[in-house]
Parts: structure tokens; C-alpha cells; sequence
């Protein structure tokens, strides 16, 4: 092997592995999702108020989730539950939860207390929606809306196929839900009206997400996510088809983290984070790409992230803690200045080294050919 | 004899690209990894005096072309950069630095640095003259291919799955409006200035010193590794596959029409595709 032949070897290879070593750090970077702690679950439902009360689904079964712990306390009630279905959608906020059977039954719980019987609705239950300080509840049927106060009687307030229902996520803001495309309000101490303004969402559309800030976020099955509020609505992100004769994946669920942060959940691309109100978005998507429910634990995209995002698939439970950002470091102008002069030596001495070889491999060349 | 010759001239490449992957990364054993300097502007001083060498040194004078060649990769780049409001301040009727206007300026500033990199090329040269390729008149069959591959890309990019490119959905509010316009400029003036920089004068300058079939595996090869540096926002996994695969046909559309026209339309349609449908990564993953 000539000298020359033998450089450019020793280049290459060290070219090829500066290259690896470039490249490795982001391929190792990933999974900032993990699976939950404990035995693997499938949750049908999830339902948190966003501090220790999660109340979840899983195995046809209704109990409280700890997600970091991975536990689940099955919530025991009267003997006849049997023949009522099985439970299929919860509601959780200020420690009180409430489960919904598909007869339409609806179960009280809360912490280690037995259970106690509310007045059922008509219709399938599909999403429930509490509130522990104003002492209501609304339950979104097939048949329709109902709503009304804890223990009392639920009046239907639109007829339907309602989809979704969602408690103020602040003090103030107003109740939503969507029944048949269509999105009603509840401001505080007032009755149920449908917004005047709010386009006329896919009849199935149950994505459905209140920011602190008051701002909504609608998901369609079909991809196509709005924002709006009672004044303004606009189109803001469309989810593309999956791929060959894949299609769109539908959009299954929508959670709220704070005034201005929100979790898409999709049955083909994971979740989608949005920290500012639908403007831009972000892949955040666990290991599983088809979420079924998605859940926030406490504030997650903010500048003292102290909760977590649930994302549940077929396949388990996936929690997500936003992770610490790198941080710059701190220079002082001495040690600047010294990486600095240190770079531009690298930079002219490796121009220099390899002039050097240049001019050294083309003498070489020339007393060969001569 | 042949064999050799081909040998050393490659042996010389690797060479100057070997000291181009030591002046980007040995500055990262004694600083942070983001570094002071935009480390584009280091790859362009170290190929600057390489390339002013080889037109000053007459021993070194038959590696003027590959050196100009490469400087004209990275200094149209940095110019890009530095109009993006790295390092230094411009004036304010540019706009605001990362804003709409400075966005769409600063890939018009790219392709008349490509340009006038080109011209250069071209004219200072030494004969035969460099087929770049750029001022030849388009033949329809040209704009054939440039518009066929370009639907191509886009009924490939639409079957393959979402995930292996990341194009998993359109922000419609941020790209509205005036966003769409100055980004639709940015990034068409960038992909059109990338194709004179790699299948314009890199592709030329490679043909001067190795076979057709070298010079285009070695522009492609040359074309992935430059993306590595590059912020994509998509699975950074498969990027640099799909880039040296995509060298690749741009590389024969131009060999093949004698035209970088063709491979520039379907550039341009890739990378406006690419801007409006890459949803980005949490952490740039």
C-alpha cells in the first residue's frame, strides 16, 4: 500500500467515524415515553383531576389508577351491578369520581367509601363531566346531554348523539360538550345554549379540549383540528393520511395542560403537543402510535413541569414527563474567547495539516511520473 | 495508469472532506456541543485556504476545482446563516432576525451567492470549461422530467408511511397567510441554490476528475453527509438515507437531461412539501 493510499484510508476511516459519533447522540436521544410502572394495563377510560384522583377502566373493570406506581384499587359496588352493563366512561375531579354503565347507570365514588347510586340517564353513556365545587354533573348520551346537581335528577338539555362533556377547566370559564357536531356552552349560573359561532364540527367528533385560558380545541375524527372561543373560530392543523391505503388516523382524544398547552391523541401517529393554542405542533408520541385515551396529571409544558401525560393504547399505559431542557452553558468572557481562539486553531491547523499532505502526495506523484 | 490516478485523486478528497470532519468536530472535545462560532462559517474558512492554496500553490493546482467546489457549498450557506441573524447584526429594515421577511431574504441572499459561486466556477476555471449545466436551454423533454418526478415524490411521499419522513400533518394557522409566502420563497430559493451548489458545480467539478458514475455516487455521498448538520425537524434516522437516495436522482435527472432544471422543479416541490408537512420532534427529534 502506497503512503498516499494509506492517508487517505486513515482519513476516511477517521472522516467515517467522526461521522457515527455525530450521528449516534440524536438516534440515542429517544424514549422520553416510558410504560407505566406495574403489571401492563388495557384501559378503556381514563378520567384524572389533575392531582391524586385518577379514575380509569381497564379490563371491563372501574377503579383508581395510580399511574406512577402503576396500582389500581378496585372500586367495589352493590351486587346487582351485573346487570348493568359494563362500566364504560369516567369522570374524576376534586377526589369524587363518577363511572357510567352502558344501561345508562351511574355509579358516586369516592376514595375508600363504597359507591352510591345516582339517577341513570337514557341512551349509552359516551363521557361524563364533574365538578366537585359547583356540585354538578352532565353525562353525554347517545340520546343526548343531560346535566344537572350531584344526587339530584339529570335533565336532558340537547337531544342527540352527544359525543363529549367537559367541566371548566378554571374558576369561570364555561361547561362544553358536543352533541351531533354540534358545541353547546354552559357559562356559570346560566343554562345550556349551543354557540352561535362554532362551526358545525363531523357528527362523531369527540376530541374536545379547555385550555385554563378558556380556549377551545376541537379534533374531527377526520384530522382537521379547530380552535375557537365563543367569538372566533379557525381551522388550525390537519392530520395527513397514515400512508398507502392507510387513511387518516382519527383523532381520539384531546387533553388540556394549563392556559395554553393541549395533547392530541391519534390511533396512527401517537400524540401531538401543541404549546400555544393550536399555533404549532409537536410530535410527542410514545412508542405505541394508536392512543385511545390521554390523560394530564398537574401542569406538564410549563416552566415548572412538575405532572405527566397519560396515553393509553391497546398495548399499555405510557406516561410522559417533559424533560429538562439542556442548558446553556454560562461563559465568562475569558473562557469564551479561549474556545474561540482554541476552534480557530483546530480550523487552521487541520487547513494547514491538510495542505501539507496535499502538496507532499502531489511531489510524490510528480517524481513517480517523471 | 488509470487505476491509480483514480485512487489518489479519490484519496485526495477524502483527504480535504476527512479535515473538514475534524475542523466540525474536534472543537467539541474542549467546547459545548452547540459551540460559540456557527460552525459553518469554521467549514467555510478551513475549504476558503484550501482552495486559496490550490490556486496559489501550482503543485497544488489540480485540486482548485473539487476545493472551489466545496467552498461553494458552505459559504453561500453561511451567508444564509449570517442573514438569519447568527453572529453579527444586519440592518433593521431586513426585518427582524427569525422573522417572515429575514426568512424569505435570506434564501433569495443563498441562491445569488450560489450563483455568483457558480460563475466564478465557471470562469475562473481552468479550461476545458466546466459543465455546470445551468445556462443551457431547457428542452421540453427536461421540464417532463422535472414535473413528473415532482408528482412522483409526491404520490411516493403520500403512500410511503407518514412516520418514515415524519410528514404527519399541515399547522394550517402558521403556515397561513404571509408565512406561506415567505416560506414558500425561502425554501423553494434554497432548494433551487442547493441544486446549482451540488448537481450544478460539485457534480461538474467531480466529472473533471473521475468517471460519470463516480462523480455521481461521490455528489450524493457528499450531498447526504452535508445534511447531517442540517435542523430537520422529522426522525433524524432516516434522513440521511433518503437525502443520498434523492442525491442520487437529482444527480442522473441532471446527467441525463444535461440540465440542472429537472431536478431543481423537483426539489423545489419536495422541499415546499417537506416545510408544510413535517410535524417537528419535541426535542428536535
Amino acid at each position: 500500500m502506497t503512503r498516499a493510499r494509506r492517508i487517505a484510508a486513515g482519513a476516511g476511516l477517521a472522516l467515517a467515524t467522526c461521522l457515527v459519533a455525530s450521528v449516534t447522540p440524536a438516534a440515542a436521544a429517544g424514549g422520553w415515553w416510558v410504560p407505566a410502572p406495574g403489571r401492563a394495563r388495557s384501559i378503556s377510560a381514563l378520567a384524572s383531576d389533575q392531582g391524586q384522583a385518577t379514575l380509569a377502566i381497564a379490563g371491563g373493570v372501574a377503579g383508581w389508577y395510580r399511574p406512577e406506581t402503576g396500582g389500581f384499587t378496585e372500586i367495589a359496588w352493590p351486587r346487582d351491578a351485573s346487570t348493568y352493563g359494563p362500566p364504560i366512561a369516567v369522570a374524576a375531579a376534586g377526589g369524587l369520581g363518577v363511572v357510567a354503565f352502558r344501561n345508562g347507570r351511574l355509579l358516586q365514588v369516592g376514595g375508600a367509601a363504597p359507591g352510591s347510586w345516582l339517577s341513570p340517564v337514557a341512551g349509552v353513556p359516551q363521557a361524563l363531566a364533574v365538578s366537585t365545587a359547583a356540585g354538578q354533573l352532565a353525562v353525554a348520551s347517545s340520546r343526548g346531554l343531560f346535566s344537572g346537581r350531584l344526587g339530584r335528577r339529570l335533565e336532558l338539555v340537547a337531544p342527540g348523539d352527544a359525543m363529549a362533556v367537559l367541566a371548566p377547566a378554571a374558576p369561570g370559564l364555561d361547561w362544553v360538550a358536543l352533541v351531533g357536531g354540534r358545541l353547546w356552552l354552559r357559562a356559570p349560573a346560566s343554562g345550556w345554549i349551543r354557540s352561535p359561532r362554532a362551526p358545525v364540527f363531523a357528527r362523531k367528533t369527540r376530541a374536545l379540549a379547555e385550555l385554563a385560558s378558556g380556549l377551545l380545541l376541537v379534533g374531527e375524527p377526520g384530522g382537521l383540528v379547530w380552535r375557537g372561543s365563543e367569538t372566533a373560530w379557525e381551522r388550525v392543523f390537519q392530520v395527513l393520511p397514515y400512508g398507502g391505503l392507510g387513511g387518516v388516523p382519527q383523532v381520539t382524544a384531546a387533553a388540556a395542560d394549563g392556559p395554553s398547552a393541549a395533547y392530541l391523541a391519534t390511533d396512527g401517529f401517537g400524540t401531538l403537543l401543541t404549546p400555544d393554542g393550536g399555533y404549532s405542533w409537536y410530535r410527542a408520541a410514545p412508542a405505541n402510535p394508536a392512543i385511545a385515551a390521554l390523560a394530564t396529571v398537574g401542569p406538564v409544558f410549563s416552566a415548572r413541569p412538575r405532572g405527566f401525560v397519560i396515553a393509553v393504547s391497546r398495548q399499555g399505559v405510557y406516561l410522559h414527563r417533559l424533560q429538562a431542557l439542556p442548558q446553556p452553558p454560562t461563559y465568562t468572557p475569558t473562557n469564551q474567547a479561549a474556545e474561540l481562539e482554541g476552534t480557530a486553531a483546530v480550523t487552521l491547523g487541520a487547513a494547514l495539516l491538510v495542505i501539507l499532505l496535499l502538496w507532499y502526495g502531489a511531489g510524490r506523484r510528480r517524481r513517480l511520473s517523471v | 495508469m488509470p487505476g491509480l490516478a483514480l485512487s489518489r485523486e479519490w484519496g485526495a478528497l477524502l483527504l480535504v472532506l476527512g479535515g473538514a470532519a475534524a475542523t466540525m468536530l474536534l472543537p467539541r472535545a474542549f467546547g459545548d456541543p452547540q459551540s460559540v462560532d456557527p460552525d459553518l462559517w469554521r467549514l467555510t474558512g478551513y475549504f476558503a485556504a484550501i482552495a486559496a492554496a490550490s490556486l496559489l500553490l501550482r503543485r497544488l493546482r489540480d485540486q482548485a476545482p473539487i476545493s472551489f467546489a466545496l467552498l461553494t457549498l458552505t459559504l453561500p450557506y453561511s451567508l444564509w446563516l449570517w442573514f438569519l441573524g447568527y453572529g453579527g447584526a444586519l440592518p433593521s429594515f431586513l426585518g427582524s432576525p427569525y422573522g417572515l421577511l429575514r426568512n424569505a431574504l435570506a434564501g433569495v441572499a443563498w441562491l445569488i451567492a450560489a450563483l455568483l459561486m457558480a460563475a466564478a466556477f465557471y470562469f475562473l476555471a481552468p479550461r476545458p470549461r466546466p459543465q455546470l449545466r445551468m445556462w443551457v436551454r431547457p428542452r421540453p423533454g427536461a421540464l417532463l422530467l422535472g414535473v413528473g418526478g415532482a408528482v412522483l415524490f409526491l404520490v411516493l411521499a403520500f403512500a410511503l408511511p407518514a412516520p418514515l419522513i415524519g410528514r404527519e400533518g399541515v399547522p394550517l394557522l402558521s403556515l397561513g397567510g404571509s408565512a406561506a409566502v415567505a416560506y414558500g420563497i425561502a425554501n423553494a430559493s434554497s432548494a433551487v441554490a442547493q441544486e446549482i451548489q451540488f448537481r450544478g458545480v460539485l457534480l461538474a467539478s467531480l466529472e473533471r476528475q473521475h468517471s460519470r458514475r463516480a462523480a455521481l455516487i461521490g455528489q450524493a455521498l457528499i450531498f447526504g453527509i452535508a445534511h447531517i448538520a442540517t435542523q430537520y425537524q422529522g426522525p433524524a434516522d432516516s434522513l440521511i438515507p433518503i437525502v443520498i437516495l434523492l442525491g442520487l436522482i437529482w444527480g442522473w435527472m441532471t446527467q441525463r437531461s444535461q440540465s440542472v432544471l429537472p431536478a431543481a422543479i423537483m426539489h423545489v416541490a419536495a422541499e415546499l412539501f417537506l416545510v408544510a408537512t413535517i410535524v417537528s420532534g419535541l426535542y428536535g427529534q
